[in-house]
Formats: C-alpha cells, sequence, structure tokens
C-alpha cells in the first residue's frame, strides 16, 4: 500500500496516469513513461487534481457560479469524466451538498460551469466548494482512482466581515408556498432577542457568533408592501428585510385583437389569478409579432381586470401572430393568438354626422369616420326613421318680444296630457313617442316674461292630394259612408267626421276599419241629456218631467230616453249611476218619444234617490242630467209601527193578569211564602219599648237595603270623645255601661247602619252638635278599618303606611279643620266622593267612612281602600278583611249591641 | 427690526403667525392620521423605536426658550425644506413599490407633502418680513437613499414622527413669535443676529 501510494504520487506529478498496454501511443501523447516494470502496469490511475478557474455569488438569487477547466488536451477524445463537487458552509466547514456532474473530455481544455442555488442566503455565512474527478480511461487496464479534491474556494458570509450586519435575503420575491431561510448577521458583542416572520416569531438556528437563522415554510402571499422579517437585538435596534410572496404570473385568457381605424391594433385579455404583487414587481406584459419580430411592451392598469394592450397597424401585413408575453419575478406565461385584421374590423361611431337638402324629395348627408379602410370595404348603414313629426317654426324676433328661454311642448289625447317636455334654446326641435295614440300637439314658447299662448296641431294625418269626393246617406241611425276599396292599403281605414253644426270649432272624430271594410255607419250621440224637474214626489213615488233637446245636440235621431235611479246622498262623492255598479240601479227606458214625464213608483218614504236622464241614439247615449230627490215620510205606516206593538204588549198584560188571578194561591205558595210576623219576636220587643218615644225610627222594615239600627248608649260624664281604637277593641263593649238603658235614654243616639246611605244618618262630625257631649266615630262595616293610634313623633309619613290606597295625593292636615267648614261644603263632601288630582282644600276628609284622627281632632287624611267615586264603598277588600280579628269583633260588637241591648 | 416698526407689518406678522399655527395644527393631526395608516399599511409595529434617521432634523431643542425669532424661523424652515426632500423621496418610493396598489396611502403621503411645501413657504413669509429672507436652499442632493425596503419603511416612520413633532414645535414657535414685542420671554426679532 505504501509503494502505490508512492507511485500514484509520482505518477500524477509526471505524467498523469499509469502507463497503458501501448506505451508507445501515450509517448506520442506527452506522457512519459517513467517504468517498464510490468508491475507498475497494473497500478493506479489517478487524474490530476481540477483547479477551480472562479466561484462567482449571486446574492440575489443564492446562487454560486463554479467554473474549472477539464484539462481535456491531456486526454484522448470522447472519455468519460465525472466530476464531484463537494458544497460545505458554516466556519466549521459542514457538508451540505455534494453532486456528480459528467461531462466528455474532447481532446480540448473546455472550461466547464455549474450553478448550485442555495437555501439559505449566501450572505448568511461562508460557502466553501471543492471539486474533484474521475476519469474512465477505457484504454487503461489498471485501477483508475478519483482525483484529490481541489484547494477550497470560499465566498465569505456577512458575518466575516466586521462592519456588515443585516437581515438576509434582502427584499426578494419567492412563490406562494415556498420555503425560505432568513438569517440576521449582526455586529460583533450583540446579541438577538428575536426574529420575526411578519408578526409571528420563530425559533432561530445559529449559524455563527453573528449569525442567526429562521426557517419559514410554505409562505403564504403577502400583503401589497411584503411581509416584514424583523430581527430584533438586544440594544433596542432593529433589523428587517421584506419579502414579497406571491404568484407567478397566470396564462393570459380571452386574448383578442380588433382595430378600429387600421392604424392601430388593439388586444384585450383577461389576466386571470392577479399575482399579489405590485410596483415594480409587478405583472409586465409585452406583445410579440411574430411575422415581423416587432415587439411592444404594454402598459396596464393593475388595478383594472381587463387589459389592453396597442400593436401598430404594418404596412403590407394582414396577418398577425401575436404572443402575449407575461413575466414577473416569480415566472412567467404566454397566449397566442393568429388574426387576419382585415376580418377583425371594429370601427367606432361616425362623427361629424351632417344632413344638407338637396331637393324637397333627397337629403345629402356626410360623416367622418377617423382611419384608413382603404383596404376593405366598409359598408355603412343610414337608418331613416319617419315618425310623426313635424316641424314647428321658430318664432321671430318680433314676435318673441325678447329673449325665448325654452319652449314647452305637450301632447293631448282629448284633455289628458300624454306628454309634457321643456326644450330649452337654442334648441327647436323635440321627438315625441306617440305610440299608437294621435293626439294634439301644444308648443308654447316661454321667456322671462312668461308663457306665450299655445300654438296647436293634431298628429292626425289629414292627406290634402288626391282627395276623391264620395257620397254619404243619412240613414236613420247614421251616416251610411261607403268607399271603393284601395289595393296598396294595408293598415286599415281611418273615417274621420266633424260637426259642421255650431259656432264651436269643429272638432273631428274618428274610427279606424280594418282594411277589408269598405263601408261604414257613423254613428254619433246626443251632446246633452235633456233638462228634467221633479214635479211630485210623495213617500213611495216620484213623478219626474222633462223637456226635448234642442234639435242641433241631437246629433241623429234620437231613440229614446234612459231614467235611472237609485238610492244615494247627495252629499256623498258618487259616480255616474251608471257607471256606478249599483245593484239597486233600476233603469226605465222611454222609447215614446211623445212621452214628457214620469212617475217612478214602489219607493221607500223619507229616503233619497238619485235620478239620471239621458238620451240616445243610434250612436249612443247622451251624457246624463243628474238630479237628487228625497221622498216624503209614510205616516200611516208610522202609526201602525207604534200601535201594533203597543196593542201587543197591553194583550199580555191583560192575559198575565188574568192568569195571576187565576192561579193566585199557588203563585202566593211557591213564591211568597208566609213569614213569621217579627213583632211576634222576643227580641223585638225591646226594640218596641226602645223605640217608643221616637217614632222616626224604623227597625226592621222591609226595605231593600236591610238597615240596621244602631243604638249607642253612652254616659255624659264619658270621655269627650271616643277614640277609635277604643271602638274596635274587644273591650268596647265591657266599657258600655250596662244597665244605662233607662236612665240615659236622652244621651242615645240610634243610628240606622245601611253602607249605600250610611251618610244621610250622620250628617255632621259629633263636634258640630250644639249640645253634643257624646262622640261617636263610625266605621264603614263593610272596610273593616281598624285606625290606630299614632305618636306625635309618625306624622305623614305613618298616615300612608297604614292608609293603604290613597288617590294620587296626600291631604294636608290643616286642610281638614272642620272647625272653619261651610255648610256648603260639606255638602259638597257628602255628594263629591274620589277627587283625583283636585285641591285638596276643597276635599272633605269627614265622610263617615274615614277614620278619625287622634293626634289632630280631624280626620285622617286617607282611605282604607280604593273607594268607587260615588258610592263610596271600598272596591278592593282591604287585607285587614281577612288577616286582622279585630273587625270581626268590630262587627260582632255591633250586632251583639243590637241583639243584645234589649236583654240590658 | 425693521419689519416690527410699521404697525401693518406687525399686523401681516400676526396674520401670518396665526394662520401658521392653524397650517401647523392641521398638519400635525393629518400627519398623525397618516401615522397610523402608513404603520398598518407597511407591516410595521406602532411601538417600533427608530433611531435618528439621517437627513431629519430634530425638534427636540435644548434652550428652546432661549432661541430669538428668527432662530426659530430658521430651524423650522431647515426642517421643513428636509421635510419636503424626505416626504418627495418616500412618495417616489412608495410609487415604485406599491404602484397603484394603495392609493389611499399614496393620496394622504402627498396630501402632507403638499402641506409641508405651504408650510415652508409660510416660513418663507415669514422671514421675508423681517427684512432677512428666507436662506437659500442648499443643493445637498436628495438624502441618502436607504439600501433595504425595510429601512425605508422605518425611515418613513422615523420621518412621520418627527414631523409630527415638529408640527407641535411650530404651534409653538409661531405662538411665541405672534406675541407682541416684550411681551414673550424670548428676545425680540430685532435682536436676532
Amino acid at each position: 500500500m505504501e509503494e502505490r501510494k508512492k507511485l500514484t504520487k509520482f505518477i500524477i506529478k509526471d505524467c498523469g496516469f499509469a502507463i497503458g498496454p501501448k506505451p508507445a501511443y501515450w509517448a506520442r501523447q506527452g506522457m512519459d513513461i517513467v517504468e517498464r516494470d510490468s508491475r507498475l502496469c497494473y497500478a493506479l490511475f489517478i487524474p490530476v487534481t481540477p483547479r477551480i478557474l472562479s466561484l462567482t455569488p449571486d446574492f440575489s438569487t443564492s446562487t454560486l457560479n463554479l467554473k474549472w477547466s477539464d484539462n481535456g488536451s491531456l486526454f484522448p477524445d470522447g472519455l468519460d469524466a465525472v466530476w464531484q463537487i463537494q458544497i460545505l458552509r458554516k466556519e466549521t466547514m459542514e457538508k451540505v451538498t455534494q453532486v456528480t456532474y459528467h461531462s466528455k473530455l474532447t481532446h480540448e481544455d473546455i472550461i466547464l460551469s455549474w450553478n448550485w442555488t442555495s437555501d439559505m442566503p449566501l450572505e448568511c455565512t461562508s460557502h466553501y466548494v471543492k471539486i474533484r474527478c474521475y476519469i474512465n480511461v477505457t484504454q487503461f487496464v489498471g485501477l483508475k482512482e478519483w482525483s484529490d479534491w481541489s484547494p477550497v474556494e470560499v465566498i465569505p458570509g456577512k458575518d466575516t466581515d466586521p462592519s456588515e450586519s443585516g437581515v438576509f435575503p434582502l427584499d426578494t420575491v419567492v412563490a406562494v408556498g415556498s420555503d425560505v431561510t432568513f438569517c440576521c448577521v449582526h455586529e460583533e458583542g450583540q446579541n438577538i432577542t428575536n426574529m420575526s416572520y411578519g408578526s409571528k416569531p420563530y425559533p432561530m438556528i445559529q449559524l455563527s457568533s453573528r449569525s442567526h437563522a429562521i426557517r419559514v415554510l410554505n409562505a403564504s402571499a403577502s400583503d401589497t408592501s411584503g411581509t416584514n422579517v424583523v430581527c430584533r437585538l438586544n440594544n433596542g435596534m432593529m433589523e428587517g428585510t421584506v419579502l414579497f410572496v406571491g404568484y407567478a404570473p397566470d396564462t393570459p385568457q380571452n386574448l383578442s385583437c380588433e382595430t378600429p381605424n387600421f392604424q392601430i391594433i388593439k388586444c384585450t385579455w383577461k389576466p386571470g389569478r392577479p399575482s399579489g404583487l405590485y410596483g415594480k414587481r409587478r405583472t409586465k406584459y409585452s406583445l410579440f409579432e411574430r411575422t415581423s419580430g416587432k415587439n411592444v411592451s404594454c402598459e396596464v392598469n393593475e388595478m383594472n381586470r381587463e387589459r389592453v394592450c396597442g400593436f401598430p397597424v404594418l404596412p403590407d401585413q394582414k396577418t398577425y401572430d401575436f404572443i402575449l408575453g407575461v413575466s414577473n419575478p416569480i415566472g412567467q406565461a404566454e397566449s397566442s393568438l393568429l388574426v387576419d385584421i382585415t376580418q377583425r374590423v371594429h370601427p367606432k361611431t361616425p362623427e361629424k354626422l351632417t344632413v344638407s337638402e338637396n331637393n324637397s324629395t333627397s337629403i345629402h348627408l356626410r360623416w367622418f369616420i377617423n382611419g384608413s379602410f382603404a383596404q376593405i370595404r366598409l359598408l355603412c348603414q343610414i337608418e331613416i326613421s319617419s315618425g310623426h313629426s313635424e316641424q314647428k317654426l321658430p318664432l321671430s324676433l318680433s314676435e318673441a318680444n325678447g329673449r325665448i328661454v325654452s319652449h314647452e311642448v305637450s301632447c293631448y289625447l282629448l284633455e289628458t296630457p300624454l306628454v309634457h317636455k321643456v326644450v330649452t334654446e337654442p334648441s327647436n326641435s323635440t321627438e315625441i313617442k306617440l305610440g299608437k295614440n294621435d293626439c294634439v300637439i301644444s308648443v308654447v314658447a316661454k321667456n322671462q316674461a312668461g308663457s306665450s299662448p299655445p300654438s296647436r296641431i293634431t298628429s292626425v294625418e289629414l292627406p290634402t292630394d288626391n282627395i276623391i269626393t264620395g257620397q254619404a246617406v243619412a240613414m236613420g241611425n247614421g251616416i251610411n259612408v261607403s268607399w271603393d276599396s284601395y289595393p296598396n292599403m294595408t293598415c286599415g281605414y281611418v273615417v274621420k267626421w266633424c260637426h259642421s253644426s255650431g259656432s264651436e270649432p269643429y272638432s273631428v272624430d274618428w274610427q279606424k276599419f280594418p282594411s277589408n271594410t269598405t263601408n261604414a255607419v257613423i254613428k254619433s250621440a246626443p251632446k246633452s241629456a235633456p233638462n228634467f224637474t221633479v214635479e211630485e214626489t210623495s213617500s213611495d213615488s216620484i213623478l219626474v218631467k222633462w223637456e226635448d233637446i234642442p234639435i242641433e245636440e241631437c246629433r241623429g235621431f234620437l231613440k229614446g230616453y234612459l231614467l235611472s235611479f237609485a238610492k244615494g246622498e247627495k252629499d256623498a262623492i258618487k259616480p255616474r249611476l251608471s257607471e256606478s255598479g249599483n245593484p239597486e240601479l233600476k233603469v226605465n227606458n222611454i222609447t215614446n218619444l211623445t212621452q214628457k214625464s214620469m212617475k217612478i213608483l214602489d219607493l221607500q218614504g223619507k229616503t233619497s234617490y238619485q235620478l239620471e236622464l239621458q238620451a240616445y241614439t243610434a250612436g249612443g247615449l247622451s251624457p246624463p242630467n243628474s238630479l237628487y230627490v228625497v221622498t216624503k215620510e209614510d205616516s200611516v205606516g208610522l202609526i201602525i209601527a207604534i200601535l201594533i206593538p203597543v196593542a201587543v204588549v197591553v194583550l199580555l198584560g191583560v192575559m198575565a193578569s188574568i192568569f195571576c188571578y187565576r192561579k193566585r194561591e199557588w203563585i202566593k205558595e211557591t213564591f211568597y211564602p208566609e213569614i213569621p210576623n217579627p213583632e211576634n219576636s222576643k227580641a223585638l220587643q225591646f226594640q218596641r219599648n226602645i223605640c217608643e218615644g221616637n217614632k222616626t225610627l224604623k227597625t226592621l222594615e222591609m226595605n231593600p237595603c236591610t238597615p240596621n239600627s244602631v243604638e249607642v248608649v253612652e254616659a255624659q260624664s264619658a270621655a269627650p270623645k271616643i277614640e277609635d281604637t277604643e271602638m274596635m277593641s274587644p273591650a268596647a263593649d265591657t266599657t258600655m255601661p250596662e244597665d244605662g238603658s233607662d236612665s240615659e235614654m236622652e244621651n242615645h243616639v240610634v243610628v240606622s247602619y245601611c253602607p249605600p246611605i250610611i251618610e244621610e244618618e250622620i250628617s255632621n262630625p259629633p263636634t258640630d252638635e250644639p249640645g253634643g257631649s257624646s262622640q261617636v266615630v263610625y266605621i264603614d262595616i263593610q272596610s273593616m278599618y281598624q285606625p290606630q293610634i299614632k305618636s306625635e313623633e309618625e306624622p305623614e309619613i305613618d298616615i300612608v303606611t297604614t292608609a293603604g290606597y290613597k288617590p294620587q295625593m296626600q291631604l294636608s292636615v290643616s286642610a281638614l279643620n272642620t272647625e272653619s267648614r261651610s255648610p256648603v261644603e260639606e255638602e259638597l263632601d257628602k255628594t263629591a266622593g274620589y277627587r283625583p288630582q283636585a285641591n285638596t282644600n276643597a276635599w272633605n276628609m269627614d265622610t263617615p267612612d274615614s277614620p278619625g284622627s287622634v293626634e289632630s281632632n280631624n280626620e285622617n287624611a286617607s282611605f282604607g281602600s280604593p273607594c268607587s267615586i260615588n258610592s263610596r264603598q271600598f272596591l278592593l277588600p282591604s287585607k285587614d278583611d281577612e288577616d286582622s280579628p279585630k273587625p270581626i269583633n268590630i262587627g260582632w260588637s255591633f250586632t251583639h249591641f243590637f241583639q243584645n241591648k234589649p236583654n240590658d | 427690526m425693521a419689519g416690527a416698526d410699521s404697525p401693518s407689518a406687525a399686523l401681516r406678522r400676526h396674520d401670518l403667525c396665526a394662520r401658521g399655527i392653524r397650517l401647523a395644527g392641521k398638519m400635525r393631526s393629518d400627519v398623525v392620521d397618516l401615522l397610523d395608516a402608513y404603520v398598518e399599511r407597511q407591516g410595521l409595529d406602532a411601538s417600533a423605536s427608530v433611531a435618528a434617521v439621517e437627513g431629519v432634523p430634530l425638534a427636540a431643542v435644548e434652550r428652546w426658550d432661549e432661541q430669538t425669532g428668527t432662530q426659530r424661523l430658521l430651524e423650522n424652515l431647515a426642517a421643513y425644506r428636509a421635510f419636503r426632500s424626505l416626504l418627495a423621496q418616500m412618495l417616489e418610493e412608495q410609487r415604485e413599490q406599491l404602484g397603484e396598489a394603495d392609493a389611499a396611502l399614496d393620496r394622504a403621503l402627498a396630501a402632507v407633502l403638499l402641506q409641508v411645501s405651504a408650510f415652508a413657504y409660510h416660513l418663507e413669509e415669514l422671514l421675508r418680513l423681517e427684512s432677512r429672507g428666507p436662506p437659500s436652499e442648499e443643493e445637498d442632493g436628495p438624502p441618502p437613499q436607504p439600501q433595504g425596503l425595510f429601512e425605508q419603511k422605518l425611515r418613513g416612520l422615523g420621518v412621520l414622527r418627527e414631523l409630527a413633532q415638529w408640527a407641535v414645535r411650530s404651534a409653538r414657535d409661531l405662538r411665541q413669535l405672534a406675541k407682541p414685542q416684550g411681551a414673550g420671554s424670548s428676545p425680540s426679532l430685532a435682536e436676532s443676529p
């Protein structure tokens, strides 16, 4: 092995390869034969070490270009050479890739070139390249080996230059979906805080002490201003670069070319998918014509979806073979079109059309089309539309009374305006589409001062030539007109006529007939209806009289009259009876022309009727005359209508009386059983005794309200006022003197209690009684209200809280002074009831169902429950009704009082 | 100070100052809006700190209140002339990079450039009123162009931020100038060198 090595070195140094089988041949080729020792002939063949001629970086594309010589002149022609190229990276010289390159030796020194694109920007770190070769010398039967590696060539990274820093690659463009590596080269002594792509931070890969990288996979399309790659340093500074990610241009679609004037060819296409690249990275278009070899770059608007490019029309060239080339930094595409330009002409709208009049039957037209159409037959179409149009002459200066501002053109069908146009000066014509209607056209000139009288023409054409006067025969129902059939007539005939009588301007009527018609009967309706009056009305009939129509308004032979009538009020806005569709409409046809009156029967009394009278001829009905009539009242019917129900009621009453009389015993037993005489009741013995001296007392009378009599017996020496609490307390019974019924008779106040009429019994507060030594406070039994004693420290608030419902007000206590109350006020109070939102001073708190107030000696200002306005009955039961046992006791105290008193 | 001698000149100066203050206010408002749009459209971080950009004059100054009126006007004029040049370059770069893709930003930038030009003219008028006349524009050539697009973006951010600062300072400067002679703490224009 040592020997082989030695030999190899030797051979390489001196002759390049080992001795072959034909030493003479090799010697002729300039090779030294060192030894003829046969042992060496089977030794090694090792090519001379290749030498790199140049290694050139392209930083923008991260591409390395390697050049070396194949030393082919040393070898016979046609030998295969294999080259191994190794790429290394970083200071540590890590192997990135190793590629094999094949070539053929041509017995000449050829400079070979090889490119390699790095996946990492070349600026990021140093890249190294070395090469070796293997030459397949077929004639050499011994061992062949690779040459030694060439000396390493280096492309230093930016991290080797102390002054360089930045993020790489600098502002590149890649296709969507690419994987991109960025590196940040910083100055010595600094550190990178983070690196981000867009807004997203990425993990860093250290390349050297001054260089770090991030790898972005599957990049998505960037914004218009690109995606920022930012490297933040620990000193707060930033380095960065911008990456533009977009698409290669799409193949142009729908390419089409045409010329408008044989001066320029306009090609249009649709760009397809947007590249997402703008500004200087935008997609650029060029139009290449293959026949002429002419190339035109196209300036197109990026924001416009439709692209247009112009190409000049070349002399003597009809066929154009266009290739539309599209390119952007990511890629390119093209689209082609072969076009015969004479078949792709799209002339522009002719300009400068002028019309000059040759004579009355011909005109001369001139127009201009920009372009040179000599090489083709240009066909021009002239459309002549003969609409209904007439020209009105403009007013002369003397007639205009100043400058005419505008003309108003209107078109009327009878009285209905169809079209209204304002034509401003200086234009003095306009077009009106009539459709199928003829109309009267009126033109009014306007100046600053106002409008002129209208000038009118009708659109109905009345030919003035070839008039043939024919004869028409007046018949009973019209005028019979006949004419000869005119062979060229296709659309039909129009018969026009006018009434010659009268002083008004003629109004023309016309009627159209189909082309196969040769005669017609012209009929005409009366112009007006006869005047008519109502002679006589009754409850069921109206007598109507009318006059003859003047003969000039008949417009034909009268056939009769139509008298229509229906119910209808005069005030109501209603259409004509004949058009109203009223189901009650009745029509009387009067064919006897001598009849001048008619009685309408079977009408309803006191009803308004609308009457209409029309005359008619064979031509039709006249416009109607209308009247409103109210029929008279039918008095007999009214009387009958009253008498019959009265008689029926009386009869029924009599029958009921008889029935009741006959069955009186049965009725009495069923509905009116015998009631025991209350005077026989023991309880009422007391009543009788008590009330002996008081004849006004009405106890247990059969009264709808079943009043109860309350007798309050109280001692003169008792406290001047009985407070509510005492009154309502269960102990109230015990405070009553049980044995004072006889001795204190005069002091008894007997009160009849009846809720609705309780105020009748208590007209005044006890304090108003002249000799009132005793005071009684009444409580509405139904309210079951329980007044409470209030301390001085609880003024109004307690009133509110204890009072329950208060009708929308707080009453001032001062307003309740009963001393100052006038009798009128009191009277008002009795009937006033609830007065919402009224003056509180006018309120009377002294109603019997108002509880008394302890501290003010006045009535409490609140109610226990909502009251109806007039009845003073509480609408809602107080809670106390159900919960508090005290009111029940009060009730019982009253009833006990009634019932127990006699026992006392 | 020659300009301040006649009442009409004082009135004119006051009027120019008042209008200048309004213009500076409007400029400030527009620049702040433009800054927001710029940061968003260029994909920048609004909080990014930008080192002092070469060629961009700084609004911050030491001993501001000791400056004379003429000094103020001259500094302002120099700054706005620089901004005019920088903004024109930004506009050109913007059009080159984005084409017609971002017309709104292009319009806003052009509008601010117009206001800066108008303000520079306004300052020249004020200097003329001081019988001083504006200094001739030095033909330094365009400011050095940043190498990378990211640097361009950062420089644009720096220019707009500093311009916003200058708009505030200019309003203060003009307010100072508009004060009646002797009323302000600053030396009068007549004392200016």
